[in-house]
């Protein structure tokens, strides 16, 4: 399966912080979702793909291209949606179709129109009088009505209700159709990302921690509930422990850990929450 | 292009009219006392402030993100902000043009056009680099010398050179306005590479 997206040992120094040897992909056919806490990485690597930073090293391609290669006709074929009031805000729908017919080569008045009457998004109104689900929706009528194959959407659902998430979401399998198509998605809702996504990809502090498959993420992972001594018997089989009031538990490779021992299947947020915040033994 | 400059000017379309009212007040002095002085002056200040409140405007929307991660080149993002400058500056030469025929001495109003033509061409050389460099809010100080500077020299040197006043004679007519129109253009040549450059190298 080849890549829409590639990124390889990127790299970027700010004062204080810096995005070290992040390398993941983003096959066609494929959702993968991006997760870490704030301040872990994520929008500087989205802003790395999407050419709003000059990366210190590393390389990012983007349908095969170096993306500091690409013209403004590849460019529209990658969807963005920056976080929240990532659009104008003294606009309107109409205006802002307006802009984008310029701006986009392969603007499609009509599938945001279609897409503003889907959403009940009145045209008239400004952006800034915008509800923040209101917001998100413009947010991706925009991306998704200029024949982009790749959407890159960092928080796209961040403070929305769950039925606006929902609708979302729809909207996103509903683009996924196209096999040629690929979806990077940045967001701290992670049961909406277990909804949709193929791959995750987990950045900590600036570093890549995994990138895996999310079904093998399953097999590959379990929580175990047991006395803090009982787990340090197990300490090849642990990635990491937390401990609680009335116990401790800990994240554990399922290939290493013996036959009988009780184990549940952690979810992608027990799996993060472990590797952050747990203890090594 | 057409996109950039499109969102540019529905930046400033709510304001328009202030500007509108403005212009027409020193229009009207400078009509009335059939001297383009004043409303050449005060052109200088609107063409460099309505491309200021569209910056700010865009500085608020996160546009230059947008617009770079839609795939619009950095140079054409910088082509496009001292295009729709100079637009700015474009309605106010074209009346000065008319204050200019209607003047009795129409040479002696067409070298004080031009002089102001030259300052306003410079004022926005040296405000748009720095906008880039810093973003608007950060250079607001700054741009309010530069600009303050620019207005009052180009005003000082207006009135001691063409006023009823003037202490420096015997200068052929156009020669300080030619200097400075052609100090203002060469001022734009040397300020856009500068300006693309500064953004091509800016973290967004």
């Amino acid at each position: 399966m080849s890549d829409n997206i590639r990124i390889q040992g990127l790299q970027k120094r700010y004062a204080g912080f810096s995005l070290e040897d992040v390398t993941f992909s983003v096959p066609r056919g494929a959702v993968v979702g991006f997760i870490g806490e704030n301040g872990a990485g994520k929008t500087t690597t989205i802003k790395g793909i999407l050419g709003l930073i000059r990366p210190s090293g590393g390389s990012v391609e983007i349908f095969g291209k170096d993306a500091a290669r690409l013209t403004a006709e590849d460019r529209g074929r990658i969807g963005a949606v920056l976080g929240e009031n990532c659009l104008p805000e003294s606009l309107n729908a109409g205006q802002l179709d307006g802009v984008m017919r310029h701006i986009f080569p392969h603007w499609e008045s009509e599938t945001f129109a279609s897409f503003l009457g889907r959403f009940s998004l009145p045209r008239n109104k400004k952006v800034a009088d915008f509800s923040r689900g209101m917001h998100q929706k413009l947010a991706l009528a925009v991306a998704l009505s200029h024949g982009a194959d790749v959407l890159v959407l960092d928080e796209p659902t961040a403070g929305l209700d769950p039925v606006a998430r929902d609708e979302i979401l729809e909207l996103l399998y509903d683009f996924m159709q196209e096999e040629r198509r690929s979806v990077l998605i940045s967001s701290h809702i992670v049961t909406d990302l277990e909804k949709l996504c193929d791959y995750i990809a987990f950045i900590h502090d600036g570093k890549m921690l995994f990138f895996e498959e999310k079904d093998a993420l399953y097999e590959r992972y379990a929580v175990v509930h047991a006395p803090a001594e009982a787990l340090q018997a197990l300490s090849d089989a642990v990635v990491a422990v937390r401990r609680g009031e009335f116990g401790a538990s800990a994240l554990v490779r399922r290939a290493k850990l013996p036959a009988g021992i009780a184990a549940e299947r952690a979810g992608i947020e027990e799996i993060m929450l472990y590797f952050i915040k747990g203890e090594r033994i | 292009m057409k996109g950039l400059l499109y969102k540019s000017w529905l930046n400033v379309k709510p304001v328009v009219l202030y500007y509108i009212i403005f212009v027409v007040v020193f229009f009207l002095v400078s009509l009335l006392n059939r001297d383009p002085l004043y409303f050449a002056a005060i052109c200088v200040m609107i063409g460099v402030a309505v491309p200021l409140a569209s910056m700010t405007s865009d500085d608020k929307d996160g546009w230059e993100e947008f617009a770079v991660a839609a795939g619009v080149s950095r140079t054409r993002f910088v082509l496009g902000r001292y295009l729709f400058a100079l637009l700015s500056e474009l309605p106010g030469w074209v009346l000065s043009a008319v204050l200019v025929l209607l003047c009795e001495d129409r040479l002696a109003a067409l070298a004080t056009v031009l002089f102001y033509c030259g300052a306003g061409l410079l004022t926005a050389a040296l405000l748009l680099p720095l906008v880039f460099r810093f973003g608007v809010e950060k250079s607001r100080v700054l741009l309010v010398l530069v600009m303050v500077f620019v207005f009052a020299a180009a005003l000082t040197v207006g009135i001691l050179t063409f006023g009823e006043d003037a202490i420096v004679t015997g200068l052929p007519l156009f020669a300080l306005p030619g200097a400075m129109l052609a100090f203002g253009v060469a001022s734009v040549a040397v300020s856009l590479p500068v300006g693309v450059h500064i953004f091509k190298n800016k973290d967004l």
